[in-house]
């Protein structure tokens, strides 16, 4: 019977409780590459839909699907890595990624074309 | 006969009093690790830990044999837990030989005991279940080293903003120090003097020994009449400066030249061998010296592991300045390149890197590199190219505030393994430099080499200059070996030995440098 009652006493609770985030956003949660900490400092939307995500361990991943409801459809792929803290990034149509170093980042922001990205994966 | 005399020294030898070693231990909270990661204490002393438990769970001290799997020892717990509970999660094991209570929050405890005569690394862990992975240390038992003995000291006078050469110089003052630490007594002066430091030092077998110095304002220490490390300039005592060598076994000369300026003065000198602790050889102990502690550090490392290809981490790193480029290439060798001065910085054999410092929190300072026998060939973020009439000419210095002029970065491209080629321009002419690697350099006899290919095509101003390595070289069938603490070959065609500088008169085409660790 005291069992019961503490039951329903917290669920009076939560029903009273502060609004949170999902109450006003629909939130999907994804499951990361688990061969980095994806500490995402950057993110650029691409023509083709896909996502394009600079880290501070000075990688960019190229997230398919990013739009989907179903985070099974959510895919990621390494696209470079070695760079300095990828603190900003900007799709380029030339050279389709550019991102400007953390120790260079005062010059590159002007021009956005201090482009040091290997582009040895193809998107 | 003799054996008795041998057993009454030996007796004697070990009753010599050892001031108790006091250390203070905490649990971190929430973090699940003692704040301490190793005490250093001698054979046999008096040791005496206030443990204290700062966490929200159950935490104890549990002191193990060397070579202990305390993880296994505590895990074995769970197939007897109702046993386990009833020894508060003891484990059962004759492999412990001291512990504390199993403390609730915010208790504390004091232990007391004798540290093992064995030298070793006895582990200690938390045995509570779950807690042994991360919660544990190592207590290192080992001897001290010897100290100086026959130690005089020079006092000389004079205002100077580096050592000065003392051989060139008249002493003021001259004594023997009773102790045979390394002191600066204050009897006279106060400002503007100098004074050398001569000695004997007992190195008990051949072998690596490591020396460590600090000091405000310069100082220096030769052992055996070669400088092997030195902190020159008007500066505060700032970080202890370490480096290690090879001695014979056998007395050797040790001296320590220190000079002030004005206001503090501090000087810090130590030295270890790989069985004994680190020993101050000065009276003064440097903050930075942990007295035989070593708290966690901040982060968990971060090792960038290299296999099958090249590895590259660009950042701050030591000795290449903000724009380093951190190369680990398969074979255990690995470079720092700086996109400041377009020039090869660091070579360095083993391990790469650690980015923990730079994968945590703001990320901030530069980091050194986590192998060892680190080359610095041209000195600190200097280009290799310059224009010069004469090839002993003073190279431009690193100005942080600059750029260098006439260089322009234009990036790297990776090969299929990885490998980057650096690309630049200086002057006109376009400069590509890549790297590749021979033998082992995980093993101190694999006879690793670096070889750095240099392509220039373009035109080139008159009088240009191409430097490999800066500092003492010798030369000997068509190798040059840098002088120094570690010794190192380079290997180059129509190199020039002019002063301080070892040049190639910079042509359009390709060129090989090896750079080499003496074996």
């Amino acid at each position: 019977m005291k069992r019961i009652l503490l039951l329903s006493l917290l669920c009076s609770q939560l029903f009273a409780a502060d609004p949170v985030e999902a109450d006003f956003y629909k939130i999907t949660t994804f499951a990361t590459p688990k061969e980095t900490a994806m500490e995402v400092g950057s993110i650029d939307l691409m023509p083709d839909g896909k996502l394009a995500l600079g880290t501070r361990r000075g990688e960019i991943w190229i997230v398919s699907g990013a739009g989907s409801n179903d985070a099974s459809n959510v895919s990621y792929k390494l696209f470079a890595s070695g760079l300095h803290e990828v603190l900003g990034i900007a799709y380029n149509p030339r050279t389709r990624i550019s991102t400007p170093p953390r120790a260079m980042r005062s010059r590159a922001s002007k021009t956005l074309t201090t482009m040091v990205v290997p582009m040895s994966l193809k998107m | 006969m003799t054996r008795l005399l041998f057993a009454i020294l030996v007796t004697a030898a070990s009753a010599r009093a050892v001031e108790p070693a006091l250390f203070s231990l905490k649990t971190m909270t929430a973090q699940m690790k003692y704040d301490t990661a190793e005490f250093l204490v001698q054979p046999g002393q008096p040791v005496k830990i206030t443990f204290e438990n700062g966490d929200d769970l159950p935490h104890n001290l549990v002191f193990c044999q060397p070579g202990t799997d305390t993880a296994a020892m505590a895990m074995k717990q769970m197939e007897k837990p109702e046993e386990a509970l009833k020894r508060n999660w003891l484990p059962d094991d004759t492999r412990i030989w001291a512990h504390s209570k199993m403390l609730n929050p915010h208790e504390k405890e004091v232990l007391s005991f004798s540290a093992p005569e064995k030298a070793g690394s006895y582990p200690y862990v938390c045995t509570f279940p779950g807690h042994a992975l991360t919660m544990r240390g190592v207590l290192k038992v080992a001897p001290v080293g010897d100290t100086l003995h026959d130690l005089h000291f020079a006092l000389y006078l004079g205002n100077w903003q580096n050592l000065p050469d003392f051989s060139k110089l008249k002493p003021h003052r001259e004594g023997t120090i009773e102790d045979n630490l390394l002191q600066v007594k204050l009897d006279d002066y106060k400002n503007e003097f100098g004074v050398v430091f001569t000695g004997k030092l007992l190195a008990p077998k051949k072998g690596s020994y490591r020396f460590y110095l600090s000091s405000d304002d310069g100082s220096r220490i030769l052992v055996d009449g070669k400088e092997i490390l030195a902190y020159d300039g008007i500066h505060p005592s700032g970080d202890i400066k370490e480096q290690g060598i090879t001695l014979e076994k056998g007395e050797h000369d040790f001296r320590l030249e220190y000079f002030q300026g004005g206001g503090q003065i501090e000087l810090y000198a130590a030295w270890k061998g790989a069985e004994t602790q680190i020993t101050p050889l000065s009276k003064w102990l440097h903050p930075k010296w942990q007295g035989g502690t070593k708290k966690q550090k901040e982060f968990e490392p971060i090792p960038l592991v290299v296999t099958n290809e090249a590895v590259i981490y660009r950042n701050f790193i030591q000795g290449a300045g903000n724009r380093g480029i951190g190369v680990g290439y398969p074979g255990g060798v690995n470079i720092a390149w700086s996109a400041e001065s377009m020039n090869l910085s660091l070579i360095w054999r083993g391990a790469f890197m650690d980015a923990s410092r730079h994968w945590n929190s703001r990320g901030g300072g530069h980091e050194k590199p986590l192998g060892y026998d680190v080359l610095q060939p041209t000195g600190e973020v200097t280009p290799a190219f310059f224009v010069a009439e004469k090839p002993d000419a003073e190279w431009p210095k690193w100005d942080k505030t600059k750029r260098y002029e006439g260089f322009h970065w234009l990036g790297y491209s990776l090969d299929a393994k990885r490998n980057p080629t650096f690309r630049y321009t200086w002057q006109g002419a376009e400069i590509e430099e890549s790297f590749t690697v021979e033998g082992n350099g995980n093993k101190p006899e694999g006879n690793a080499k670096l070889l750095r290919t240099i392509k220039v095509s373009g035109k080139l101003p008159a009088n240009a200059w191409y430097r490999v390595g800066s500092g003492s070289f010798t030369s000997k069938d068509g190798m040059f070996i840098g002088k120094g603490p570690l010794p190192y070959r380079i290997t180059v065609n129509d190199a020039q030995l002019a002063g301080q500088n070892l040049v190639v008169p910079a042509k359009t085409g390709t060129m090989t440098v090896t750079y080499q660790w003496a074996q």
